[in-house]
């Protein structure tokens, strides 16, 4: 087990009589990519701003590499980059200018400027305006500064909000491959699930201030995974039930065999045993919950 | 840490690029001794025998009164503003307060940009102030700008009495730009202040108000003139020093930066 980089320790949030963060705890640990998942307006961006000291903490603890943002601001700050909803960036200036003016503060050298802009595919835009920036080339210019200081950390708050498929793409395998080459461990909120679970080691789902699961994909597909079926299509309903009953739950749903999946070799099992005795099989499929599904299933109650 | 803080006012200066500070700036500058050109040169009959005897201090005069009692209060507001509101407008506060910057450097570093925006405004009017001089010189000999010495020492008083009269409304309008997204509501409280230190200004607590105290300090020995230099002075740099202290703990306090 890895050391967690950031753990939130019951913490809650209230904006006035509003409770935004409810008990929430979380560890993220070190080399991950940490899906943060949740609708809009669940708490993410809430638990992301107190995470970088840009809010006042009101109950609970957080500790990013052993030490509070709010307390150890600057030492936390050194080992973090941070792209937080829309791009910070100046838009009167140009790509270069932008990161002159963060490598100033973060005081890397000048060679960081073209090492950042050539990991995020922007070497050949250094003299454009960013204003003249589509949505998709800001979002990877705001990923470019928060790269500057080589950070151990990078917290990206909806880094695919507003951008094309293909902006999606090239952000998600810019994610992967940051984790990958570079060994940063990355905490990514998302409410785009489909584009998580293509991404993501470990997740944490929240919903209304409260975190619903926490854990690695693998263990939110288990603990869901009785919610999957195989749909099973014959020529002989009758035959079949008989064939299957006392050794699978059954049940019949739109004129088709509905049975708890519970591996690949059930199914295979199923499937021999039908046509054993004589039963067509027209059609077998496995309906497996993607995380698109859980996620539903899961703040649905 | 030394070398941090000037990093990053280095860094500060650089946002101000291609904004419009530095057109406010000239033009700012420009403004009223382009006027007094035009003055002088309408009415020749008039301004050469009054400002014979010591043409620079009286053009310096001429220009300065409306300098120190209007133009100067006005673009410190909307300095101020702009130079505040390139973090606003691009949505920049969560980046500056997410870098390793102590909130002393980040409310300090471009607290200095204004008030070198405000030192270039000074350089700057002085320079138009003799290029005015000598402009009118041309058109009209009798304009002796070219054979009387420029009256620099007594300019740089005048001068560096007006800063200092104008340090409490560059903190008060700084406070106001940092601590409100909407510009217009710096802008308003700002403009207001100041037009209402006008309609104040035969008031005998008028010395209190800071929005008045460039204009005070210009006009300090002039007869109907408010205060003492030394009272003046001690308002002024007790004004800046409560608007500086009072604004930076407001920042500091705000529960939700960026």
């Amino acid at each position: 087990m890895l050391l967690p980089v950031i753990q939130v320790d019951h913490v809650s949030h209230r904006f006035g009589k509003q409770v935004v963060l409810d008990d929430i705890s979380i560890n993220i640990p070190a080399g991950s990519i940490y899906g943060f998942l949740g609708p809009n307006g669940a708490g993410k961006t809430t638990t992301l701003r107190l995470m970088l000291g840009l809010l006042q903490k009101q109950s609970g603890t957080i500790s990013l590499f052993g030490h509070d943002p709010g307390s150890d601001r600057i030492r936390v700050l050194r080992q973090v980059g941070a792209l937080i909803e829309q791009p910070s960036i100046y838009l009167h200036l140009t790509a270069k200018e932008n990161l002159e003016i963060f490598r100033l503060s973060y005081q890397c050298e000048r060679k960081r400027v073209g090492e950042v802009l050539s990991i995020t595919g922007l070497s050949g835009t250094v003299n454009k305006k960013v204003k003249a920036f589509s949505l998709g080339m800001k979002q990877r210019l705001a990923v470019a500064i928060a790269l500057l200081h080589d950070p151990e950390l990078l917290i990206l708050d909806e880094p695919t909000n507003g951008l094309d498929p293909n902006g999606i793409i090239e952000t998600r395998d810019m994610i992967k491959q940051l984790n990958v080459q570079q060994g940063k461990t990355i905490l990514v909120s998302s409410h785009l699930l489909s584009e998580i679970e293509k991404v993501v080691t470990d997740i944490a789902i929240i919903h209304k201030g409260k975190i619903l699961f926490q854990g690695t994909l693998p263990e939110l597909q288990r603990a869901r995974s009785g919610q999957s079926l195989i749909e099973i299509e014959v020529d002989d309903m009758e035959k079949a039930i008989r064939v299957l009953t006392g050794k699978f739950n059954l049940s019949i749903i739109d004129g088709k065999l509905n049975i708890s999946f519970e591996s690949r070799e059930q199914a295979a099992l199923i499937n021999a045993m039908l046509v054993q005795h004589q039963v067509r099989v027209y059609q077998l499929s496995v309906h497996q919950d993607n995380l698109e599904n859980l996620f539903i299933q899961i703040i649905s109650g | 840490m030394k070398n941090t803080f000037l990093l990053n006012t280095k860094a500060e200066f650089w946002k101000t690029k291609g904004t419009t500070a530095a057109w406010l700036t000239i033009l700012s500058a420009a403004f009223l001794p382009a006027i007094n050109v035009l003055v002088l040169l309408n009415r020749p009959d008039v301004f050469i025998p009054k400002i014979h005897h010591d043409p620079w201090l009286i053009l310096f005069y001429m220009i300065w009164k409306s300098v120190a009692a209007v133009v100067l209060p006005v673009f410190v507001i909307i300095i101020n503003n702009i130079i505040v509101q390139v973090e606003y407008r691009n949505n920049t506060w969560k980046q500056v307060y997410t870098s390793p910057r102590t909130y002393l450097d980040i409310f300090f570093s471009k607290f200095i940009v204004v008030h070198t925006y405000v030192l270039f405004f000074f350089i700057l009017i002085t320079l138009f102030t003799i290029l005015a001089g000598y402009a009118v010189s041309l058109f009209y000999s009798g304009y002796l700008f070219s054979s009387h010495p420029f009256r620099f020492n007594a300019m740089f008083v005048v001068i560096t009495r007006v800063y200092a009269g104008i340090l409490g409304v560059t903190a008060i309008q700084y406070w106001l730009s940092m601590r409100f997204r909407n510009f217009t509501t710096s802008l308003g409280v700002g403009l207001a202040l100041w037009i209402a230190g006008l309609l104040l200004m035969d008031w005998d607590k008028i010395v209190y108000y800071p929005y008045m105290y460039s204009s005070l300090m210009f006009f300090l020995g002039s007869p109907g003139s408010k205060g003492t230099i030394s009272l003046l002075l001690m308002n002024a740099f007790a004004c800046f020093a409560m608007a500086v202290f009072l604004g930076f703990r407001n920042i500091l306090m705000q529960k939700e930066k960026g």
